[in-house]
């Protein structure tokens, strides 16, 4: 224990600075294919460890696509073995009925998984944690029981079916050698795929699901869309790890589908690091070869290695090789891209946040920069969002009542009022995350109401959130890459292969996101994760998030709380800048100093309705706000 | 008419299984947010250690104390173990962990899960093992033409009235009350000068008391017990928790009963082999429509 502790520390603990720690970690990876790849070929290695080494390969692919669900969206799928034995089966049934030959089966088995997962998970994909995870524990049975109970004499009952072929690809694949290639082989071709997944705009959808959910939405991700694709694609790719697993043993049964089995997945994902795709194949390696290892104490040996995992997750509970955030270079660097852009500075940005600096070649339309032109438009005094008579109620409590608000363009507009006026719900209502019982809100002459966040998001209004909800364990530009990702398209067959529209996408949506870091003054955190940043820098950062969906209206809850007056005071700089480039802006705020020297128009809430609206300087004397905030006085 | 009847009884006795284990399920995963996997495992540990109480040293509490008498002081020193063994696990699996959050803890579950499991058959053995049937009372008799067996009636009787206890508690008193507050807020909690490590504690001796007797229960119900039941009973426990609405303490006993009742039915009426297949079915049809559960109450999470 002690000794594997000091290696692996050695390994994570690895400097950090400049080049040293990549050439670690590929030397390591290099390293790991060339033993993986002459391990069968060992002299002192006999079938029997390649075996061993076949199902390490089985569990590896198993773990990988349980990663994606589990790991890299954050779903509790304690049922992925379901998806898995539906491949054997359609493998086991298709081959001993039809004769089909084992490897056409491959992408058959793949497609009935991920359609069936489509199907299954579609209604329940919107319950959350663990009923989500008591739903798959039962799909998990569900299918168990189903091949033990033998409907229409398909599965063969308890015990399963025997005399599945073997695979042949130019030549038959009979030897535990050919198998433990084949396997490994595959592996290789889907780890590929799936590492250029994670460096893509899907990847990061789904880290940003695992992280806040509500913050994902409300900046402009399809949560429902993104879930289901990590539930179709990890069945997938169990349903090719049953493929192969059916042919190997030329029999399934249902009892190498157990609950058990899905628990051990759960644990090599956990194992690993969530999310890590060298660590989810090292967790298999380990899972599969300790009990190999504790075979003389048969009686005994998972026993012990309950205690294993117990004493792991006290010891190291990030896992054997917890995910290593990808910085903007490595991300510029996958692109391939020639062009590599320095990250702007500061002072550059600076420079540039004056109206001259609109011409950046390479910002195109998805520019911040680009927003400067609108400053100047002689239609600016429109209005941009509408509120019409909209209410909403939590049970018997009346949230907003009647309420009707305009935000014209080109402005600052302030929501204030006491706390518990419903502000912050009707900030919710306008982004979409409640719908109103009545009433209509539309923006830019088109009605909004009834649609889902994301794609309020997609139609220009960004917001912030009262409880910093930033990404916390991922990187800064990671945070910011949220806010351009409704303005991507690139899916995962661009993802994957990398299409020419795709790199283009990408170098422009990182170079938006590098502007937007820079714009708030964040350029040097770029590639620091988000927790490791003060209070203050991480309003920063979700404005930045926000300033990244390139909006026309950016919608601030209480921006300044929590922010000494210096802070305040750049604040209401940076609110200044933004509205010179153009946007409009909406937001709550309680410091009414900020409010009175950022806003041209100021609306007042109380107990759910507006009491007042007009200048700061007219709202000061109001009586009933007066009123609302002081209460009423007594004589 | 008889045989419904029948059913209902057979049903509401293996749902009181379900409820008393299940309310340990939701009594803790309320406090830590946490679903306990080792808990049908204890559960599984309460059956053997009563075994081992009632038929060791060829039966010789029986002989001393009468069948009732054996079986109390069965009950009552594995409630005590059961409830030890759940504080231990608390203290050494899910305390140093707690901090690094869920998904880590439920590694650690399940790792104490398989841990007390191959324990449990490390010490007893693979094979199932029978209850003599000197130490189970058989007497049977009929109420209203229907049969039913002494050792039913207590057992519904003894449930029932632990539930009602259990109940009383946490609804009632001003434990209870600090218990419920711990579900709802743990932090909040703690600011207003609960001792959440005290109501920690009581969960975590409590819930596997509860299940421990249970499983003693259900160990002389059938007479026959297996190392590895607790996958079986702690799956379906759970399933009734989140049938309930989870960590909702009316909520896990109906959860528990109703699933005893819906599968008795099931296996009497369509078909024994597919009936787990149905629970499963009718418990994602109920999340479908109630994603909180029967009884759980709808969070609105805060923006």
């Amino acid at each position: 224990m002690s000794i594997t502790k000091t290696i692996l520390d050695r390994i994570l603990s690895a400097p950090t600075e400049g080049g040293k720690r990549r050439v670690d970690r590929r030397t390591i990876t290099l390293a790991s294919i060339a033993i993986l790849f002459l391990f069968p070929l060992m002299p002192f290695i006999d079938n029997y460890w390649i075996d061993v080494g076949f199902y390490c390969g089985i569990y590896a692919l198993l773990g990988l696509s349980l990663n994606i669900v589990l790991g890299e969206v954050g779903l509790f799928d304690l049922g992925h073995t379901g998806f898995y034995a539906i491949g054997a089966y359609v493998t086991a049934i298709l081959n001993t009925q039809f004769h089909l030959p084992i490897l056409l089966l491959l992408p058959i088995a793949a497609l009935v998984s991920g359609l069936f997962a489509w199907i299954v998970t579609a209604p329940v994909i919107h319950l959350k944690g663990d009923y989500l995870c008591i739903v798959t524990i039962g799909l998990g049975e569900i299918i168990r029981l189903t091949m033990i109970n033998n409907p229409f004499g398909l599965t063969g009952g308890p015990n399963g079916i025997n005399g599945i072929d073997g695979p042949s690809f130019i030549v038959p694949i009979v030897s535990s050698r050919q198998f433990y290639y084949l396997i490994w082989g595959l592996i290789a071709v889907i780890t590929f795929g799936l590492i250029r997944l994670q460096r893509s705009r899907v990847g990061r959808a789904w880290n940003y699901i695992r992280e806040d959910e509500t913050a994902a939405e409300a900046l402009g991700v399809d949560v429902r869309h993104y879930k289901l694709a990590a539930f179709v694609l990890g069945a997938a790719l169990a349903g090719i790890a049953g493929n192969v697993y059916a042919s190997k043993q030329m029999s399934v049964s249902p009892e190498s589908f157990t609950f058990m089995e899905s628990s051990l997945l759960f644990c090599i994902v956990l194992l690993g690091g969530l999310g890590s795709i060298p660590g989810t194949m090292l967790g298999a390696v380990a899972i599969t070869v300790f009990p190999e290892i504790f075979r003389p104490f048969a009686k005994y040996r998972l026993m012990f290695f309950g205690l294993a995992l117990l004493l792991m997750m006290i010891f190291k509970p990030a896992g054997f090789l917890p995910r290593v955030r990808d910085s903007g270079e490595t991300l510029r660097k996958a692109l391939g891209g020639k062009r590599r852009r320095q990250p702007v500075s500061d002072a550059q940005a600076d420079s540039e946040s004056g109206v001259g600096a609109a011409s950046d070649a390479t910002s195109g339309a998805t520019s911040v920069a680009g927003l400067a032109a609108r400053a100047s438009d002689p239609a600016s005094d429109l209005s941009l969002l509408e509120v019409k008579d909209v209410t909403l109620s939590f049970g018997g409590v009346t949230a907003v009542a009647d309420m009707d608000a305009c935000v014209s363009k080109g402005r600052i507009t302030a929501l204030i009022g006491p706390n518990g006026a419903g502000k912050t719900t009707l900030f919710n209502l306008i982004t979409g995350i409640y719908k109103p019982l009545k009433g209509e809100i539309s923006f830019k002459a088109e009605k909004i109401s009834g649609e889902r966040p994301h794609e309020i998001v997609k139609k220009g209004i960004a917001r912030t959130f009262q409880n910093i909800r930033i990404f916390p364990t991922l990187t800064c530009l990671e945070n910011v890459l949220c806010g351009q990702h409704c303005r991507g398209k690139a899916g995962f067959i661009g993802s994957i292969f990398r299409l020419p529209s795709q790199r283009r996408e990408e170098e422009s949506m990182l170079a938006c996101a590098d502007r937007c870091l820079a714009r708030v003054g964040l350029a040097e955190s770029a590639d620091k994760l988000a927790s490791s940043l003060p209070y203050g820098k991480r309003r920063y950062l979700e404005i930045a998030r926000a300033l990244a969906v390139n909006p026309d209206l950016i919608v601030l809850d209480e921006p300044s709380s929590g922010l000494n007056d210096a802070e305040t005071e750049d604040l209401s700089r940076l609110l200044l800048s933004l509205l010179a480039d153009g946007l409009s802006i909406l937001l709550i705020e309680h410091d009414m100093n900020l409010v009175d020297m950022v806003s041209d128009h100021v609306i007042v809430m109380q107990t759910g309705r507006k009491i007042a609206e007009g200048e700061m300087c007219d709202i000061r004397l109001n009586p009933l706000v007066i009123e609302a905030y002081l209460g009423k006085e007594e004589d | 008419m008889n045989t419904f009847i029948e059913q209902l009884i057979n049903g509401l006795t293996i749902g009181s299984f379900y409820a008393l284990v299940a309310l340990g399920y939701s009594m803790v995963y309320g406090v830590m947010k946490l679903i306990n996997f080792a808990h049908g495992d204890l559960f599984a540990f309460g059956a053997y250690l009563g075994y081992t109480l009632l038929t060791s040293a060829a039966g010789k509490v029986t002989a001393t104390l009468g069948i009732w008498g054996g079986i109390a002081f069965a009950a009552c020193i594995v409630a005590a173990s059961v409830a030890l063994a759940g504080v231990l696990v608390e203290r050494i699996a899910y305390r140093p962990v707690y901090p690094s959050g869920r998904l880590s803890l439920v590694v650690s579950a399940l790792g104490v899960a398989i841990f007390i499991q191959n324990s449990i058959m490390a010490i007893w053995g693979a094979r199932p093992q029978a209850f003599a049937a000197s130490v189970v009372p058989s007497y049977r008799f009929k109420i209203a033409g229907i049969p039913v067996t002494e050792l039913q009636v207590t057992i519904l009787a003894i449930s029932f009235a632990l539930m009602f206890i259990i109940w009383l508690i946490v609804e009632k008193s001003t434990f209870g009350a600090a218990v419920r507050a711990s579900a709802l807020d743990r932090e909040t909690a703690t600011l207003v000068g609960i001792d959440v490590r005290k109501v920690i504690f009581f969960v975590f001796a409590l819930g596997p008391g509860l299940g421990g007797v249970a499983g003693l229960m259900n160990g002389l119900y059938y007479r026959s017990i297996s190392f590895n039941m607790g996958w079986n009973y702690g799956l379906k426990a759970f399933t009734a928790t989140i049938l309930g609405g989870i960590g909702n303490i009316p909520g896990a006993m109906l959860g528990g009963l109703l699933l005893g009742i819906v599968e008795s039915l099931l296996s009497g009426y369509v078909s024994g082999a597919w009936k787990d297949v149905f629970v499963f079915i009718l418990l994602i049809v109920t999340l479908i429509f109630r994603p909180t559960g029967l009884l759980g109450e709808k969070t609105a999470e805060k923006v």
